[in-house]
């Protein structure tokens, strides 16, 4: 596996980081125009160009015309180093319907702060400071103690979501409603977290 | 603020191999739940009747068996088709509802998640507001849950059926995660054909399930630089765990929400 996360402090990996998503974002902006008319499907069909939303509706409600957003273009041929959000993805007939909500916005749950039992995991000793609110909701979850010794872990530690404690994550699967993952045939379903949520597991 | 108070309704269905899950946490007449359900639940069943390559009888195995034309398959089997196109060609090849070497069209990689949110317009046409739909790990939420909170949906430990290696909230957005995990190798690089093996899943989280999910089919082949190349869709972020298990996401603001 590549190693994309060199062993280096926050402060030096952010400034590359934030010069390189600068000159991303300007590459960006010249290269996802959409290419007018160009037919690069290969197919032949010179009406509609693989960027334009499929025109079929599959029996549902006409597929909005997609003129507000940019079409989606196919990608530049220049690898774009960092994150920069640029292509709006087809509209298609399962996608009509109305637009999603803004994704979660900060609730408030305040409670008592309580320190995990330090615990041996195959990536150095983990400790987590909980934060339970009366309702034994857990408000936060932050690792007062991680795996430093480990190089990706420090990687992992200032680059991703901090590792959860496993326990910490059963105890919160009281509130969680479903769980995503890799699909289970329906054997599988029954001894999975999904069928013990649906109130369908043992 | 004003708590609802509503017994969430929670059915489930075999459907496409897997089981799907729905909760519905509408206030409302029970028969309009039960109806949108079951409405959803058939609709999933066509759907899967029309594109199972597991099926004879399908138009995707009647097309590969020489016995129907693409262009006479019906507007599903060309939006499905035409979706994998744009796909391929936003994907550099990673995905493909072909494999290579291979005539055969195998769109399972895109049509779960597609069919989950079509199949789950019954919902929004029955009025729903509050609920949210699992078909075997890919979900789609629609609003909150009954008290306004998120839906909270966590993130398989592949190694462990009981176990999550991390969690997001999403108010509407869907959830999805590919992997081998579950079932073995079964997912390929559409630009080599091997199977893909640098990762233990990819979720990618956005507004719709059809995108979320073929995003995280195509970014998962990928590898890590899946999580650079989900990033580029305006409202899709992704995170990955690893052989290791350990958990990544380039994505900042996710990371917080999800500790939130």
């Amino acid at each position: 596996m590549t190693d994309h996360h060199p062993a280096a402090s926050l402060g030096k990996r952010l400034l590359p980081a934030i010069a390189l998503t600068a000159s991303a974002a300007g590459l960006v902006v010249v290269l996802d125009r959409p290419p007018n008319g160009s037919a690069v499907d290969g197919r032949g069909d010179s009406a509609a160009s693989p960027d334009a939303a499929p025109d079929t509706a599959a029996g549902a409600t006409p597929i909005p015309t997609p003129t507000a957003t940019p079409a989606p273009t196919v990608a530049p041929a220049v690898p774009v180093p960092s994150p920069s959000p640029s292509i709006v993805p087809p509209a298609v007939s399962s996608t009509t319907l109305p637009a999603a909500k803004q994704p979660a916005a900060a609730t408030t749950c305040e409670g008592k702060t309580i320190d995990g039992p330090t615990e041996n995991t195959r990536w150095g000793p983990v400790q987590v400071e909980a934060v339970v609110s009366s309702s034994g909701q857990i408000c936060d979850v932050d690792a007062i103690q991680s795996p430093n010794s480990h190089r990706r872990s420090v990687a992992i530690n200032n680059n991703a979501l901090p590792i959860l404690h496993r326990q910490v994550m059963k105890a919160q699967s009281a509130n969680i409603n479903g769980v995503s993952g890799a699909t289970v045939t329906s054997t599988g379903y029954v001894r999975s977290l999904q069928a013990i949520l649906d109130g369908a597991g043992g | 603020m004003n708590t609802l108070v509503a017994v969430p309704v929670v059915r489930t269905h075999g459907v496409m191999g897997t089981m799907a899950s729905v909760h519905v946490h509408d206030h409302v007449d029970a028969a309009v739940v039960e109806t949108a359900i079951e409405a959803m639940w058939a609709e999933l069943d066509r759907l899967e009747d029309l594109f199972s390559t597991f099926r004879d009888s399908s138009a995707i195995s009647r097309i590969n068996a020489g016995q129907l034309h693409v262009l006479d398959a019906g507007p599903e089997v060309i939006e499905v088709l035409d979706a994998c196109t744009w796909l391929e060609h936003v994907s550099h090849g990673a995905f493909r509802a072909r494999r290579p070497g291979d005539t055969l069209l195998d769109p399972a990689g895109f049509v779960k998640g597609w069919a989950a949110e079509l199949a789950a317009q019954h919902l929004d046409r029955a009025g729903l507001q509050h609920w949210y739909l699992s078909v075997g790990g890919d979900i789609q939420t629609r609003g909150s849950r009954a008290d306004g909170s998120p839906w909270c949906v966590g993130i398989a430990d592949p190694n462990d059926s009981l176990a999550c290696r991390a969690m997001v909230e999403v108010r509407g957005e869907a959830v999805a995660t590919s992997g081998t995990a579950a079932r073995g190798l079964h997912l390929w690089d559409g630009r080599t054909g091997n199977t893909a093996c640098d990762l233990a899943s990819m979720t990618v989280v956005g507004p719709h399930l059809t995108w979320a999910d073929a995003f995280a089919t195509t970014a998962f082949v990928m590898g890590l630089d899946g999580l650079d190349w989900v990033s580029r869709f305006d409202g899709y972020r992704a995170l990955a765990i690893t052989l290791d298990g350990d958990v990544l996401t380039r994505d900042a603001e996710w990371c917080h929400a999800s500790m939130a």
